[in-house]
């Protein structure tokens, strides 16, 4: 596999959320708003490449039996530290992901990726797959983000689209409309998928 | 009809008996959509037969808004019927033929009774797609679908648009006064307030039980501007067809006497409803209402006769109407006496919806030559 | 001693600002992935599960210690900014709900709570005190009321010093977005709330100028003077009961004699 294409994977054949279906607390908690939506995807990208990178580099050294643990201990420091720059410099960011960003932990995208590619590949391919994976998730929350905010809110960015009496169609920014919106987009890129399976 | 007209079993996998020939198979009851000389155009035409009362009822309260509001609804609801079934890559003779089996105009019409007369066309746009698509077709279309089409497009709407979806006016009697006049009257009439519906008032008792004078001044408020016989009649505010219980039981009627529906799930849903909130009212005789008031307002007497019975959506086993219906009562009475929303009976049929696979399968009938321990 | 790994990065921040690992943490802050490559290699035998066991709680134990330290440093970088950040909300938020101030507003913090706790994480409402030329020109309190339909609103109610209401933000809240949410609208446009249409006034507005006893702080439906918002009675009932409840207080703590209440 080029790096190219390793790149690539994440992006679409194996977006981590919308093929591999990983990651679903965050995708439906915090995609009421595209920047919020983008915040947690950058957050979850810089983690990714963190424990991508140190992972494959110590493959090597940890015994087999404790490679959980200690990936854990390598994914929960750099949650850690994302969660203390945040609050530190992007205290709006922070307090709107709020808890959001210490489960980071729990992302199963992480030490998915930590188990099935970086405790197998070298560090180069590792980061490749990391940012591959990781921008592959942003983009999934973005697009959900930016459909429920603008459905929702009658917004993007923050930014009005719509008059204020044009009525917002709420559900979409409640628990409810984040299941719908996903399943929609399940739904496209299954049916994508089909017709380029078709064409083939 | 295009389904096939072969009683089909599915309601049991049958491990070892599957060999036996066809024609020893038992149906355990009556399949809920064929199978039976009826089909589903003769079903579903003879029950929006049955809602006409309830819809000449509405537009005898609420005026002609009312009319058009059923009229859109139900043009809205064939045509995205049609329209999804063409997307799904049906022929057009097929889509004509399904968008008019009666299913859609059926769906339609309850979608309109939970409706206030005022909403706007959008909202029945909008409406109509959520219930045809989100409702119906995202399943697989008529008899996939676990939830009641026409309910999930009322909670849809009513979560989304909230303040649309609760301007109640009040009954006019009056065939040519549009609802936007009579809600002016209305809001000059209570001091800029939408006309309150029974319900909303008893729930507001409810909230202000720390000022027993405050219950008991709306207590009165209620026994007065609702008395019983207004309730039975509908001469009431709230959704289009919900009001009238006497033009819903008649076509009830109807329905039962041509055995559409059993008496299993609206009885023990009306039942349980009337025994929880009674013994809430006998408990709290200041603070709840007797139970013949929550019987006869809201929704009630619309989702136990017409909602709940949804063939598709409802259990097979008259043991599992049973449980069903209590279960809708249920949730519908915790509601109303204790919950957040004054009304619970979309909420309630909804939940029980999502329960019938269960209650089919632990209310399966017997196999016949099965023995009860062989079944356990 | 493996059970106690996974604990340890949610205590590292706390542990390592106590006792910030001498001379390790500074000089590696950003190589963290060098170091172990070569430094337990050397130490390990290579048969028996003794050594084996011993081996795993090293390198466990080794990779705790790192990200303990790599934690510890950036939290010492990151702790100035956190703190910075979380001041500037409420200062914002105190001269925006106050009357003109000049002093150090936060320094006048005091518990308020009706049980007299003292000032710390026991007090649940704390009250601040605006002076201008060594004079009280207004107070504010800090509060919440569990009575909405999320779990909890936290806010800031200001006052004039003859208390009234001169302004309210909300710090924290979970209303319903789109319905109860709508009690944060407007809560930073106190200082031109009378440019504010009255049409198109946010709910949180109708507050400014109001008094106890001059003004009905139940809503409409429940016989008061406060315009709820559309379908979201609950929320808008909770924050006018926090407002009247901290105006209460705050007479009640503030004013030793009738006397000082009344003049202006």
């Amino acid at each position: 596999m080029s790096q190219l294409q390793n790149f690539t994977k994440g992006l679409w054949r194996e977006n981590p959320v919308l093929r591999i279906l990983l990651g679903f607390c965050p995708t439906l908690a915090v995609t009421t708003s595209a920047i919020d939506a983008l915040g947690m995807g950058a957050a979850t990208t810089f983690v990714l490449l963190g424990s991508n990178t140190v992972i494959s580099s110590i493959r090597k050294v940890v015994p087999g039996q404790m490679r959980i643990p200690v990936f854990i201990v390598v994914i929960a420091t750099f949650v850690t530290v994302v969660d203390l720059v945040l609050q530190g410099y992007f205290p709006a960011l922070s307090k709107s992901l709020g808890v959001f960003i210490p489960l980071i932990v729990v992302n199963c995208i992480i030490l998915g990726r930590a188990e099935a590619f970086a405790s197998k590949n070298g560090i180069g391919s590792s980061i490749i797959d990391g940012l591959g994976m990781g921008l592959g998730f942003t983009l999934a929350l973005f697009v959900l983000g930016s459909v429920r905010e603008v459905l929702g809110s009658g917004s993007i960015f923050g930014m009005p689209l719509f008059a204020a009496d044009v009525p917002r169609v709420l559900i979409f920014i409640l628990p409810p409309g984040a299941f719908m919106s996903l399943g929609c987009m399940l739904w496209l890129m299954n049916e994508l998928d089909l017709r380029r399976k078709r064409r083939v | 009809m295009a389904e096939p007209t072969t009683p089909t079993t599915e309601a049991a996998p049958a491990p070892a008996k599957s060999a036996a020939p066809a024609e020893h198979r038992l149906l355990v009851t009556s399949s809920p959509h064929v199978g039976t000389p009826e089909s589903v155009p003769r079903i579903m035409h003879t029950v929006w037969l049955a809602l006409l009362p309830a819809a000449a009822a509405a537009v005898w309260l609420f005026g002609y808004d009312a009319l058009l509001v059923i009229g859109l609804t139900v043009a809205a609801c064939v045509g995205f019927e049609a329209l999804m079934l063409k997307a799904r890559g049906l022929a057009w003779d097929e889509v004509r033929h399904l968008a008019f089996d009666g299913s859609a105009i059926v769906a339609g019409v309850l979608l309109a009774f939970n409706l206030p007369a005022t909403a706007p066309w959008w909202i029945v746009l909008v409406g109509a797609f959520v219930a045809m698509g989100l409702g119906k077709h995202v399943f697989g279309g008529l008899g996939h679908n676990p939830f009641n089409p026409a309910l999930v497009a009322r909670i849809f709407l009513v979560i989304s648009f909230p303040t649309q979806m609760a301007v109640y006016i009040s009954p006019v009697d009056s065939f040519t006064q549009s609802s936007a006049e009579r809600l002016e009257l209305d809001l000059a009439e209570f001091d800029g307030q939408t006309y309150a519906t029974p319900l909303g008032r008893l729930k507001d008792a409810v909230r202000a039980q720390a000022d027993p004078a405050k219950v008991e001044a709306i207590r009165a408020e209620v026994a007065e501007r609702y008395p019983v016989a207004d309730l039975f009649l509908g001469r009431t505010g709230g959704a289009l067809g919900e009001t009238s219980a006497l033009a819903l039981l008649l076509g009830a009627a109807l329905l039962l006497w041509r055995r559409i529906i059993t008496w299993h799930i609206p009885l023990s849903f009306l039942g349980t409803t009337a025994v929880v909130t009674g013994i809430a009212w006998a408990v709290h005789p200041e603070l709840y209402a007797e139970p013949l008031v929550y019987l006869l307002s809201g929704g009630l007497i619309l989702g136990a006769c017409f909602m709940a019975t949804d063939m598709v959506t409802s259990p097979v086993s008259r043991t599992g109407m049973l449980v069903f219906g209590a279960g809708c009562g249920l949730i519908t009475a915790v509601i109303r006496l204790w919950g957040g929303y004054p009304e619970g009976v979309a909420f309630s049929i909804l939940i029980m919806n999502a329960l019938v696979p269960l209650i089919d399968r632990y209310t399966k009938g017997r196999k016949f030559g099965e023995t009860r321990r062989a079944a356990a | 001693m493996s059970t106690e790994d996974p604990k340890a990065p949610a205590e590292a921040p706390a542990a390592a600002v106590a006792a910030p690992p001498p001379a390790e943490a500074p000089p590696q802050p950003s190589v963290e992935a060098a170091p172990p490559a070569d430094r337990p290699a050397e130490k390990i035998p290579e048969s028996g599960s003794v050594a084996e066991g011993i081996k795993m709680v090293l390198t466990v134990a080794l990779f705790t210690l790192l990200s303990g330290a790599l934690l510890g440093f950036v939290y010492r970088q990151a702790k100035p900014r956190i703190d910075a950040a979380k001041l500037p909300e409420k200062i914002a938020a105190l001269a925006n709900i106050l009357p003109d101030f000049d002093n150090a507003i936060l320094d006048t913090g005091r518990c308020a709570d009706p049980d007299g706790a003292p000032l710390g994480d026991a007090c649940r409402r704390t009250m601040y005190t605006a002076l201008r030329d060594g004079r009280p020109v207004g107070y504010a309190l800090e509060t919440y009321t569990t009575a909405g339909y999320g779990p909890r609103i936290d806010l800031l109610i200001g006052c004039s010093a003859d208390y009234a209401v001169t302004g309210t933000y909300v710090l924290s809240q979970q209303e319903t977005p789109g319905l109860g949410a709508k009690i944060v609208e407007g809560h930073r446009d106190w200082k031109n709330a009378a440019a504010v249409a009255a049409a198109d006034r946010p709910f949180i507005l109708q507050f400014a100028g109001k008094r106890l006893g001059a003004f009905d702080f139940r809503v409409r439906k429940d016989g008061g003077q406060v315009d709820a918002i559309t379908a979201s009675t609950i929320s808008s009932r909770a924050v006018a009961g926090a407002i009247e409840e901290a105006l209460t207080l705050l007479r009640d703590r503030t004013c030793d004699g009738e006397a000082t209440g009344g003049t202006p």
